[in-house]
């Protein structure tokens, strides 16, 4: 490997792709390699670096954030699928407690025949 | 938090925005490179991002799919408003608290000067950097965000770190002689 090649690596792979073989033997390109170590950290530490935001954004977000959940629901209880899957759901219902009322029913005659 | 913000509880939504908003527009500045553009991309990119946490199954990885977000939101309205070199407009940015050993010996002076290398490149080169080496992206990711094949995201993340280094090389030319720990 020359230092042609060990540079490109470098800056393409990261500080770690060269071989140590070469680095050992090569001051210029140990200093490379650590130049691009050094900014590589410093990239990664400028996620932790927060800008300033608007004074106003984190309101702005939070009322467009419930405007669209309330359009939401708007669209979803407005939607048809909605009033059938809900009319379904109402069936279902009634039909459930009649079922239940008459197994209820039931019993209370096989508890106390005399009532029937 | 994320949990109950996808059950509908508003006040978990809005502690999920009051820990992440900043963040957001931060990557979304770094990006456009504009406080209006920012803050616009930012709030479209939490109503993409409403619009999809009830299906958003990995919740420990919250922060990583809200970048996700704000960077297809940014690419999306850079790439229809046809912009390549935008002034850019980062005048503070706030350090953590508190700064660790590493940050005070890198010092404000570096902080501020990376961050406008990074701000003054092109576009094409800023975008590359910003999603794979601030934000740790994957390559396949940042290619997928800027619509290019890894291959090509590979070249300009060479092309971007060698004008990172040569603008820092210029300003601290004690980093470029690396004599200070040659020596040591």
């Amino acid at each position: 490997m020359d230092c042609r090649e060990a540079e490109h690596i470098i800056w393409t792979e990261g500080p770690d792709a060269v071989t140590a073989e070469h680095l050992i033997g090569c001051p210029s390109c140990r200093n490379e390699s650590r130049r691009a170590a050094d900014l590589q950290a410093a990239l990664i530490g400028m996620r932790n670096r927060f800008a300033m935001p608007p004074v106003e954004l984190e309101r702005m977000i939070v009322e467009a954030v419930t405007r669209t959940r309330l359009d939401r629901a708007r669209d979803i209880v407005s939607h048809p699928k909605f009033w059938r899957g809900a009319a379904v759901g109402a069936a279902a219902a009634a039909g459930v407690a009649g079922a239940a009322l008459g197994v209820m029913a039931a019993r209370r005659r096989v508890a106390r025949p005399e009532v029937a | 938090m994320v949990r109950a913000a996808q059950q509908g509880d508003p006040a978990a939504m809005e502690e999920l925005i009051q820990g992440s908003y900043r963040a957001a527009y931060t990557l979304a500045l770094r990006l456009m490179g504009n406080p209006d553009d920012a803050a616009e991309a930012t709030q479209e990119a939490y109503i993409r991002m409403t619009r999809g946490l009830k299906k958003f199954r990995e919740v420990g990885a919250f922060p990583t799919w809200l970048f996700k977000i704000v960077s297809n939101v940014c690419m999306t309205e850079m790439r229809k408003r046809g912009r390549r070199d935008i002034p850019t407009e980062i005048e503070s940015m706030e350090d953590p608290t508190p700064l660790d050993a590493e940050d005070e010996a890198i010092g404000r002076v570096f902080w501020s000067e990376l961050e406008r290398e990074v701000a003054e490149l092109p576009e094409v080169y800023r975008s590359v950097i910003v999603l794979r080496d601030v934000y740790g992206m994957s390559g396949e990711e940042t290619g997928d965000m800027l619509g290019i094949s890894p291959g090509a995201v590979k070249v300009r993340l060479h092309r971007a770190r060698k004008r990172l280094r040569d603008g820092l090389v210029d300003h601290f030319p004690e980093w470029a002689s690396g004599d200070d720990r040659e020596s040591a």
